[in-house]
């Protein structure tokens, strides 16, 4: 395997549309959780999400836009923040060596749940238009980004439930490291108003009904009183590039991937097992041990507030660290749960501390619930000089996905 | 009120990456606008839908000046007035 390093980060999110408002956001506890008027319209238990904000997308121009919905947008404005950050020359991504993947777990769902009422109402079809496929279909986020950056490598989309932004940077770190691609843009996107996704979460009583009045407390993760996901949306996406790509270039490299795991429960469509999230960060651990790494010493967690899983993977944690654990939080708290995004979300917010050398907490985590004890959560920001970090996913289906990151 | 003109020539805005002066009664919409099929689909799409009115296969492929569409337009609304659709 070729060494594979991250290069650029871009990101639009709950809590910022560029990585330095990202960083003030995770530094300063600023919540990207507000009141969601729609929610409360339609009937919803939950009012709340994080919405992203006051993203301008004109300058992209109207003819590209005319194919992008709300989620190749996201994307598409992070991924020039991340070929700018990484100060990649745009030729570099006009290649047969250039790749994207970009996961997503619905796609341009909206556009086509809108040309299904469209056609509904008028019974006309000349009313549906004709981009709205293109803006629909679930590789619109990468697909966008090929046609409008010229990348002529592979380019596709992957889900894996909420493992999905995690799986496509693993998925391009082995592509990479392999020698099938130089340089890949990988992450994942999705745009919230996704009424189906929200229905379903809100009936089965995992979304916050309790403090519609104070949004930025509605998620509270590993705490006595925890709910959550609390929905949100946006993009995140890295440059990764071979080693030796970056190095000749110059590139001041986030990190090092050194470790990649993936797997499925086998077990359930809505309930986790516990065994697949072990065998998925033993994978990553693996790797990461190859290459040297001996001590984990932050986890950025799934962490998402629910009765279920947060005491499970707490229990996976102690099972497979012992005591005392790495430093642990989960970010959900501030930027929500974004889907097929947050995987690559996650995977920034653990890169920007790594580089900065802190540890964002769990918000509103305030007493830890005993279910949940015996592991070294952070509840308050910590500096901390850190060497290799790790961020964890998992989803419906049983979906796992694990990412190690090393200082370069 | 916004004339058909001015909501035709926003909705020629809105799509094409032209400039507002470029989008005269005699541009041609595929020559001179550079308006591509899938352009001239949304294009069409979207007037009906402002205008709440239905066109035809036919009638679209007749458009070819941005007058075209204007004239076309004029004729719907005016048939919907007096009772059609």
């Amino acid at each position: 395997m070729r060494r594979v390093l991250v290069t650029g980060l871009g990101i639009v999110s709950s809590i910022g549309n560029n990585k330095d408002t990202v960083l003030r956001s995770l530094r300063e506890n600023r919540s990207g959780i507000e009141f969601v008027p729609e929610m409360k319209d339609l009937g919803f238990r939950c009012h709340v999400g994080g919405r992203v904000k006051d993203l301008d997308v004109a300058w992209i121009g109207r003819r590209t836009l005319l194919s992008m919905s709300n989620v190749a947008r996201f994307a598409a404005a992070a991924a020039s923040e991340a070929v700018q950050d990484a100060k990649l020359l745009p030729d570099a991504l006009k290649s047969p060596r250039a790749a994207v993947v970009v996961g997503t777990c619905f796609g341009g769902v909206n556009e086509i749940a809108k040309a299904e009422r469209v056609l509904q109402e008028t019974r006309n079809p000349l009313r549906v238009g004709g981009a709205s496929l293109v803006r629909g279909m679930h590789s619109t986020a990468a697909a966008n980004l090929a046609a409008w950056l010229g990348v002529q490598g592979r380019v596709y989309s992957l889900c894996s439930s909420f493992a999905t932004g995690a799986d496509a940077i693993g998925h391009a770190y082995e592509m990479i490291g392999r020698g099938t691609a130089d340089v890949c843009l990988c992450g994942g996107a999705d745009e919230s108003s996704m009424r189906q996704a929200w229905g379903c979460l809100d009936n089965w009583g995992g979304m916050p009904g309790s403090r519609n009045d104070e949004p930025e407390k509605a998620c509270r993760p590993y705490d006595q009183d925890r709910e959550g996901p609390v929905l949100s949306e946006g993009a995140g996406i890295l440059l990764l590039e071979s080693r030796d790509h970056a190095l000749q270039r110059g590139a001041h490299p986030y990190a090092e991937i050194v470790g990649y795991g993936s797997s499925n429960d086998g077990f359930d469509m809505f309930n986790p097992s516990g065994e697949g999230l072990t065998e998925c960060i033993r994978q990553a651990m693996a790797a990461g041990h190859e290459r040297g790494v001996r001590r984990i010493d932050y986890i950025n967690a799934h962490g998402t507030g629910t009765k279920v899983h947060d005491p499970l993977e707490v229990r996976v944690i102690r099972e497979l660290f012992g005591t005392p654990s790495p430093l642990i939080s989960s970010t959900k708290g501030l930027a929500g749960h974004s889907l097929g995004a947050t995987g690559a979300h996650e995977a920034i917010f653990t890169l920007l501390m790594l580089r900065h050398g802190f540890v964002a907490p769990t918000l509103n985590l305030e007493r830890i619930a005993p279910d949940c004890e015996g592991v070294s959560h952070v509840q308050s920001l910590r500096e901390d000089p850190l060497e290799a970090v790790m961020s964890f996913n998992a989803g419906l289906g049983g979906a796992n996905a694990c990412l190690i990151f090393r200082k370069p | 009120m916004a004339t058909v003109e001015e909501q035709v020539k926003e909705i020629l805005l809105s799509i094409l990456d032209v400039k507002p002066e470029e989008i005269v009664p005699t541009a041609r919409v595929i020559e001179d606008l550079k308006a591509t099929s899938i352009d001239i689909v949304e294009i069409v799409t979207a007037l009906q839908n402002t205008f709440d009115v239905n066109v035809t296969d036919e009638e679209a492929g007749k458009i070819r000046t941005v007058g075209d569409a204007v004239d076309l337009l004029k004729a719907a609304i005016a048939k919907k007035a007096a009772g059609g659709t």
